[in-house]
C-alpha cells in the first residue's frame, strides 16, 4: 500500500512537470485572419506576436517563405533579426498587397520564422487575387419587354448585352448577385419571365460570364417573381438564394436555394414564414454550411415587416422575432457582413406606422438575434432603399441609403464600427429632392469605397443621375460631379468591387428623358471619374433595376 | 621463434605470477575449451545531450539509469603453458578465451530538456540499443578445492554497437513534428571487461561456472540524419557500461 501512494505521487509528479511545461519559442496566429481574398491595390498588414521564453540568450531568427506580393514590413516592437532573450515578445509584420501582376493568381505561402529550433515557426498563408472583375447590370428592354442583361467581362472597362440561352422572350430581371472571380466568377439573375402573368426565372454563368443560360427549377408556382438575389462563397460550393413571391394561392414568400454554385436549386420553406407575403431583399456572408443567409420583406397577413435567417448555408430558415418592430412596414433592402456568429447583418425600409419613419434592423451574432438601434438626427419620415455593408467585426462598415421625406434629401445612416454605433451623414453637395435607391461599398477599414446612387426626383422627365461617395470608410460623403453622367436619368442600382485606387464602380438605371433609355456609368478608378460606356447591343430603350460585381 | 619474451607475458598477463622461466615453449593449443553461456545483464547509462543547432542544447536525463536484457555467451579457449602451471598450488591454469557476447535489445527512456532547462520538458525519448562484443578474456584461475577454481576475469575487444532513437511530445502545444526520429545506426567500439569467476568441474570433460562481468562499450551514437525535418546538428551519444551475471558450461576437448 505504502509502494502504492509513492507511485501514485511520483506519477502525478510526472504528470504535473509536463503539464506545466513551456514551449521555448512560440509564434501568435495573426492579428486577424488573414483573408481568402485580396484584391489588386489594395493593402493589409498582419502582425505576429513571437513570445522567446528560453532566458540568457539572444537567437537570431531568418523570416523567409514569403514573396511578393506578400512581404515583410516594419512593425512596432519589430523583432528585427534576433529574439532578446526570455521572457520577452516581439512582432513580425508582413503585408499583402497585390498588384495588377496578379490578377487571377492563387497564393500558398507559409511564414517561416527560423529560430534555430528543432523547427521553424510556420503560419499558413492562403488568399486569391481576383482577376478582372465581372459586372452585371440587368433590367428589361422596354417595348420587347425582352430580360436584358449587359455585362462587362474585363473590370468594367468594356460591356455588351449578352446572350442567355433559353431566355425568355419576355420577362424582366429584378436582381444579381455574383462571388468568385475571373472564369470560376458565378453570377446569377433573378427576376420573372412573362409579360402579364409572369413565372419565376433564374439564369446563371459559372464561367465568370462567358456563357448565360435560364436554370431549369423545379417546383416552381405557375405564377411569381424573384425580387431579390444573393450568393457567397465560390466555385462549386458557393450557396445563392432568390427570394421573391409566389403569386399563386394566398401568394406567400417564394423562396430558392443553391448550395452548388448555382448549378441545382430547391424550393425552401422558411419556419414561421406568413401565408401572404413577399420577400424584397436577400443577403448572404461566409462559406459553405457555415453561410449566414437573410431575407426579408412584408408580411401580407397583417402588413408587418419580417425577416428570415438561415445560420448553415441555405439548408435551413427560420423567420426572426425582433422586439419593437412596428406592426406596419416593409423591408426593402439588406446587407450581412462577416462570417458565422459574429456575422453582423442589417434590414431596412420603412415603419408605415406613424409619420412613416425610416425602419432598420441589426444583429451582430450571426442574425440569431436582433434589435433597433438608436440613431440620433433621424428624420421623422423616410425610407432606406438599398444597404451595404463590409468587413469584418469592431471595423466593419455598413451604409444604408435611402431618403429623407421631411426634407426630400438624400438619406444616409453608416455605422463604422461593426454596428455598434450609427450616424446620419451630411452630405457635401447635397441638394433638395435628392433620393438615394442603392448603396455599394468595398474594400476595408478606413480605405473602404462606398458609391450611393439615386437621382433628382423633382420630376421623372427631369430628374438628373446622382451619385455620392465615400472613400475614407464612410466616414465622409461627397456628390460626385462628373461630365461622365448624362444630364437627365436616375440611377437605381450600384455595385462596387475591388479596393482603393483601383476600386471599380457601376451606377445603373434609366434615362428617361426620352422615354426609358438604359443608362449606365462606371468608374475604373476607385470613384475618381466617370464615363458612360458604349454597350454593345445596347437596345434603344430599357432599364437597368439590377446590378453585380465578381470580386 | 618458437620463443616469446617472458616480459611481454608479464605485461599481457600483469595481473597474475610470472613464471621464472626467461623463455618459455609456445602454448600448447590441442586441447580446446569450448563454452556456451547466458544469462543477464543490466545496462546503464548516464544523462547525455544532443545538439539542435548552435542555439538549441537539449538534455536527455535518462530515466532510473539501468535496465535489464538477455546475454548470452559463446566461447573457445585454450589453456596455456598448462605443462608448466600444473605443478602450482594454487594459480594453476591461464585460460585465454575468445568469446563472442550478445545481448538482447536494451531500451533506454527519459526525458528531454529543451536547452537544458527543466520548464522546457516538452518530450520523452526512447532509445533501443543492441550490441555484439567480440572480446578476447584471460582467467587466471586459482584453484579452491580438487575440482573448484577461482579467477578473475580481464577482455578486451571490440563492440558492434546498434541504437535507434525516438521522441515524443509530451509538452502541451508541441508541435508532434518537432519529435525527432533517428533510425537504427551501428557503429564500432572499443570495449573493455573486467570480472570474476567461479568454475567446477562435473567430469574430466564438462565443467560449470558462473561469471560477473563489468563491461563497457564506450560512447554508443546514433544516427545523425533524422527521418523528419527537425533540425539537427549532432545526435545524441550514450554512454554505456553493462553489469552481467552469467552461467556457463565448457567442454574440454
Amino acid at each position: 500500500m505504502q509502494k502504492m501512494k509513492w507511485f501514485v505521487l511520483f506519477s502525478s509528479m510526472l504528470a504535473l512537470s509536463a503539464a506545466y511545461a513551456e514551449i521555448p519559442v512560440l509564434m501568435s496566429a495573426p492579428s486577424s485572419p488573414i483573408a481568402q481574398v485580396f484584391p489588386s491595390g489594395s493593402s493589409t498588414v498582419y502582425t505576429y506576436t513571437i513570445t522567446n521564453n528560453v532566458p540568457n540568450e539572444t537567437i537570431p531568427i531568418r523570416v523567409n517563405g514569403i514573396v511578393a506580393p506578400t512581404t515583410r514590413v516594419t512593425v512596432a516592437n519589430d523583432c528585427g533579426n534576433n529574439l532578446t532573450p526570455g521572457v520577452s515578445t516581439c512582432q513580425i509584420g508582413i503585408q499583402v498587397a497585390p498588384t495588377s501582376q496578379n490578377l487571377g493568381q492563387r497564393i500558398n505561402q507559409t511564414l517561416s520564422v527560423d529560430y534555430q529550433g528543432r523547427l521553424p515557426l510556420t503560419s499558413s498563408i492562403a488568399y486569391r487575387v481576383p482577376g478582372l472583375a465581372l459586372l452585371t447590370a440587368v433590367g428589361q428592354v422596354t417595348g420587347t419587354s425582352a430580360p436584358l442583361l449587359s455585362a462587362s467581362l474585363d473590370g468594367g472597362n468594356t460591356w455588351a448585352v449578352e446572350t442567355i440561352a433559353n431566355s425568355p422572350s419576355t420577362g424582366i430581371f429584378n436582381s444579381s448577385s455574383c462571388v468568385g472571380g475571373g472564369s470560376d466568377g458565378i453570377c446569377i439573375l433573378v427576376g420573372a419571365s412573362g409579360t402579364s402573368s409572369t413565372v419565376p426565372l433564374i439564369a446563371l454563368s459559372t464561367n465568370g460570364g462567358s456563357s448565360w443560360a435560364v436554370q431549369a427549377l423545379s417546383g416552381l408556382p405557375a405564377e411569381g417573381v424573384f425580387n431579390a438575389s444573393a450568393c457567397t462563397g465560390e466555385g462549386t460550393t458557393a450557396v445563392c438564394v432568390a427570394a421573391g413571391q409566389d403569386l399563386t394561392g394566398s401568394s406567400p414568400p417564394l423562396l430558392y436555394v443553391s448550395q452548388n454554385g448555382g448549378n441545382a436549386w430547391s424550393k425552401v420553406s422558411v419556419v414561421g414564414a406568413p401565408t401572404a407575403g413577399a420577400l424584397n431583399a436577400a443577403t448572404c456572408t461566409g462559406t459553405g454550411a457555415t453561410a449566414v443567409c437573410m431575407v426579408a420583406g412584408i408580411d401580407n397577413t397583417s402588413g408587418a415587416p419580417f425577416l428570415a435567417v438561415s445560420t448553415d448555408g441555405g439548408s435551413t430558415w427560420a423567420v426572426k422575432s425582433i422586439s419593437g418592430l412596428p406592426s406596419t412596414g416593409s423591408f426593402d433592402t439588406a446587407s450581412c457582413t462577416g462570417s458565422g456568429a459574429t456575422a453582423l447583418c442589417v434590414a431596412a425600409g420603412q415603419d408605415t406606422t406613424g409619420l412613416n419613419p425610416p425602419l432598420l434592423v441589426e444583429s451582430v451574432d450571426g442574425g440569431n438575434t436582433w434589435s433597433i438601434p438608436t440613431i440620433s438626427g433621424l428624420p421623422f419620415s423616410g425610407v432606406y432603399h438599398g444597404a451595404s455593408c463590409v468587413g469584418t467585426g469592431v471595423t466593419a462598415i455598413c451604409a444604408i441609403a435611402g431618403s429623407n421625406e421631411d426634407t426630400f434629401v438624400a438619406l444616409l445612416v453608416v455605422s463604422t464600427n461593426g454596428g455598434t454605433t450609427w450616424a446620419v451623414k451630411s452630405i457635401t453637395g447635397s441638394t433638395s429632392n435628392d433620393d438615394l435607391n442603392a448603396v455599394s461599398c468595398t474594400g476595408t477599414d478606413a480605405s473602404a469605397i462606398c458609391t450611393a446612387v439615386g437621382g433628382d426626383n423633382e420630376a421623372p422627365s427631369s430628374s438628373v443621375p446622382l451619385v455620392i461617395t465615400s472613400t475614407n470608410g464612410g466616414a465622409t460623403w461627397a456628390v460626385v460631379s462628373s461630365a461622365g453622367f448624362p444630364t437627365h436619368g436616375t440611377f437605381l442600382t450600384t455595385s462596387c468591387t475591388g479596393a482603393s485606387a483601383t476600386a471599380v464602380c457601376s451606377a445603373a438605371g434609366a434615362n428617361f428623358a426620352s422615354g426609358s433609355v438604359p443608362l449606365l456609368s462606371v468608374s475604373t478608378n476607385g470613384t475618381s471619374t466617370w464615363s458612360s460606356p458604349v454597350v454593345t447591343n445596347a437596345p434603344v430603350n430599357g432599364f437597368y433595376d439590377g446590378s453585380a460585381a465578381t470580386e | 621463434m618458437n620463443t616469446i619474451n617472458k616480459t611481454l607475458i608479464c605485461f599481457l598477463l600483469s595481473t597474475i605470477p610470472c613464471v621464472s622461466q626467461a623463455s618459455m615453449s609456445l602454448p600448447d593449443l590441442s586441447h580446446p575449451q569450448l563454452t556456451v553461456a547466458g544469462g543477464f545483464l543490466q545496462s546503464n547509462t548516464n544523462d547525455t545531450h544532443l545538439v539542435i543547432s548552435p542555439y538549441e542544447t537539449d538534455s536527455l536525463k535518462v530515466h532510473g539509469g539501468s535496465n535489464s536484457a538477455v546475454l548470452w555467451q559463446l566461447g573457445v579457449g585454450y589453456s596455456l603453458f598448462a605443462e608448466q602451471l600444473r605443478q602450482r598450488t594454487f594459480f594453476n591454469n591461464l585460460l585465454v578465451e575468445f568469446n563472442i557476447y550478445g545481448s538482447g535489445d536494451t531500451t533506454i527512456k527519459g526525458d528531454v530538456w529543451q536547452y537544458q532547462l527543466p520548464q522546457f520538458n516538452n518530450y520523452s525519448f526512447h532509445a533501443s540499443a543492441h550490441s555484439t562484443r567480440f572480446m578476447l578474456d584471460v582467467k587466471p584461475q586459482f584453484s579452491v578445492s580438487k575440482t573448484i577454481e577461482l579467477y578473475p576475469i580481464v577482455g578486451l575487444g571490440v563492440s558492434d554497437d546498434a541504437i535507434s532513437y525516438s521522441e515524443t511530445v509530451t509538452g502541451v502545444g508541441v508541435d508532434p513534428n518537432s519529435a525527432l526520429s533517428l533510425g537504427r545506426h551501428s557503429s564500432a567500439n572499443f570495449a573493455y571487461d573486467l570480472g570474476v569467476g567461479v568454475s567446477m568441474d562435473i567430469n574430466a570433460h564438462l565443467g560449470a561456472s558462473l561469471e560477473y562481468l563489468y563491461m563497457g562499450e564506450g560512447s554508443v551514437t546514433s544516427s545523425g540524419t533524422p527521418s523528419n525535418s527537425v533540425a539537427l546538428q549532432s545526435p545524441p551519444s550514450f554512454n554505456v557500461t553493462n553489469q552481467a551475471l552469467l552461467f556457463g558450461l565448457s567442454w574440454k576437448i
